[in-house]
């Protein structure tokens, strides 16, 4: 009962102890660095020439290997982004909202934390808008880059319905697709395409469905060259051109979205359209 | 309580010192997390680092500190409550389901937080402060409805509760399942992440204080219920010859060990083994008499949850520190292949 005491009493000593740190501490200095806890902003944040000031990184981010990671799938490593005294923390907010442990940082830390959704070139265009008010990029590359992304945005709105059918394949155990209202889809769209399925979100499909939308060109975005091979064993009724499209670039919306519908273009175009 | 004369008010001698024992390991594992930390070598990397830090650092340690060994004890007293409830020295504290309730709650929120309207509002006031409330509801949801199952069964006997936890944890990961199919694909990470289990290195004040409020509370009602607990593990019959209450004790223990992996749930996640192997790790150490094993179980469990993480501080494969669930699972997987071995040796 004495040691169970004691442990009560330490807790009851150490709790408000955690909370002296809410109180305003003395000022820190925060540099000028940019740790990044999400891999399409970092793609944006090295499009707008600002890579040398990254200074923190995802697992996942590319291009920035020699950086140390500061947040994974389990959150962000506190101590280590503490450490690098970043001024900008860029990330894309979980459904759950942003984490509870970073915005405490923030507050002891003093820095500024840029991002939100990036679920397409609206969503891309208010990033470059963000991190260019943070004093993030080179004026000439978010103008570039703003003006691509706006041109990516007005030929997707531009799309004509009786633009050949597309169907958008990421997985193909089971058939998963880019549905209407998604970030490929609106590559699709600016790439002179229309997304063959009506539905919105990314979808599961079984074979029949796949076969039932009479696609004019699936396009597959895979690593996997095998694939295109599984592709090849369906019963179409007319085969459909197929198209590999490399790069896990491909399923990360960022500023690389007016290159993605580059080479889209020139697939569709290669596949007779 | 008739049982009391039965066992001694002070654990014996071997007791008392595996309690010390244990209490100097937490202590020891406490230490060289507050020494062992993460930080930025001359290069630009990260990498580990050990001593005392500057007062931010060292509230995150002193923060992260108090979560791990707080859910450390809560596991570990709620795996004995369950092991004493279904007379299983296997059974977890996620035997009932809670863990996949507290899932479920989380997907539910994130998916109705994607819907607009009335059902986002609904959606973002559950996920608030990383979801607490989401899977706080839908842990307790989870002990409700084995509750309510069990008492349509007649009682709270350990076939029909583990029969009841196996069809809520299915149910609850079947809805699980379902959501999963209708979030976006990116959603579905965030879940991944929750699973691997995580250690709040700033956890907000009130939920550190009502975590260790329940854990000390439920400590010292176990030490004082611990004689009716000792004849309880005897049998049915030869505890209700003693008079002890068995089927209040059951509901009790139902309960106090679904409240506290509901706690768990929520500060930490979903981490496995440390609420299974804690009891025995108490158990070992202390003596049969569960009012050392209680003790032992509380200490046990937090040094386990300290241990794991202040590993994980010196452990990076390239991807930054090791998530502190594959830890413990990895640790934890041959450990508990270790018991059923013993077990089957002994038999």
């Amino acid at each position: 009962m004495v040691v169970l005491l004691g442990l009560l009493g330490l807790q009851a000593l150490l709790v408000p102890l955690i909370g002296c740190a809410d109180e305003p501490g003395p000022e820190r200095t925060t540099g000028l660095g940019i740790a990044s806890l999400s891999p399409a902003m970092t793609t944006i944040v090295r499009d707008l020439g600002a890579g040398d000031r990254l200074v923190g990184r995802t697992p996942w981010c590319r291009g920035v290997d020699d950086l140390p990671v500061v947040g994974a799938l389990d959150g962000v490593d506190a101590e280590v982004l503490v450490g690098l005294r970043p001024g900008v923390v860029v990330h894309q907010p979980p459904a759950a909202g942003t984490d509870p442990v970073l915005l405490a940082l923030r507050e002891r830390v003093g820095f500024t934390i840029v991002g939100g959704r990036l679920d397409g070139s609206d969503d891309v265009i208010a990033a470059i808008d963000a991190l260019s008010a943070a004093g993030i990029g080179d004026d000439s590359l978010v103008a570039r880059h703003r003006t691509a992304m706006e041109r990516v945005r007005s030929a997707a709105a531009e799309s004509r319905d009786d633009a050949r059918s597309v169907l958008v394949l990421f997985a193909l155990d089971p058939f998963a697709a880019a549905g209407r209202e998604t970030y490929l889809d609106e590559v699709v769209r600016a790439a002179g395409g229309r997304n063959v399925t009506t539905r919105p979100g990314w979808i599961e499909l079984s074979v029949e469905e796949v076969v039932g939308l009479h696609p004019e060109v699936v396009l597959l975005v895979s690593s996997d060259v095998s694939a295109v091979d599984t592709l090849g064993a369906i019963p179409w009724t007319v085969p459909p051109a197929v198209v590999a499209l490399d790069g896990a670039e491909a399923l990360e919306p960022s500023t690389r979205m007016p290159d993605l519908v580059e080479r889209v273009e020139s697939l569709l175009a290669g596949a007779g359209m | 309580m008739s049982g009391s004369s039965r066992t001694p008010r002070i654990p014996s001698a071997r007791g008392r010192g595996g309690i010390v024992g244990l209490f100097l390991i937490a202590a020891i594992a406490a230490g060289c997390r507050l020494l062992l930390g993460r930080g930025i070598d001359a290069d630009g990397g990260a990498t580990t680092v050990v001593g005392l830090p500057e007062a931010v650092l060292l509230e995150i340690r002193v923060s992260t500190i108090l979560a791990a060994a707080t859910a450390g004890a809560a596991l570990g007293l709620s795996g004995l409550a369950f092991q004493t409830l279904l007379r299983n020295p296997l059974a977890s504290p996620w035997v009932l389901g809670v863990s996949s309730g507290a899932g479920f709650g989380l997907m539910l929120a994130m998916w109705l937080a994607r819907l607009g309207g009335g059902a986002a509002m609904v959606g973002g006031m559950l996920l608030a402060g990383a979801g607490i409330p989401a899977s706080a509801i839908g842990a307790l949801l989870a002990i409700s409805i084995v509750w309510m199952l069990s008492r349509r069964l007649g009682g709270f006997d350990p076939v029909g509760l583990v029969l009841c936890g196996v069809v809520t944890s299915a149910t609850f990961g079947a809805g699980i399942m379902l959501l999963q199919h209708l979030v976006p694909s990116g959603v579905r990470g965030d879940l991944v992440g929750w699973m691997m289990g995580r250690i709040p290195e700033l956890a907000p004040r009130w939920l550190l204080a009502v975590a260790g409020g329940s854990v000390g509370l439920v400590t010292i009602i176990g030490w004082r219920a611990s004689s009716m607990l000792d004849a309880a593990s005897l049998g049915d019959d030869e505890a209700r010859s003693i008079g002890v209450p068995l089927e209040a004790m059951r509901r009790w223990l139902l309960v106090l060990g679904g409240g506290l992996a509901a706690i768990a749930v929520v500060l930490v996640g979903p981490i496995a083994f440390v609420g299974l192997l804690a009891p025995h790790a108490g158990r070992r150490l202390t003596g049969a008499g569960h009012r050392g094993v209680v003790l032992g179980t509380v200490l046990a469990g937090a040094s386990m949850l300290l241990v794991a993480d202040a590993v994980r501080q010196v452990v990076d494969l390239g991807g930054g520190r090791l998530p502190v669930g594959v830890l413990t699972a990895l640790v934890g997987g041959p450990a508990f292949l270790g018991l059923l071995l013993q077990g089957r040796g002994r038999a």
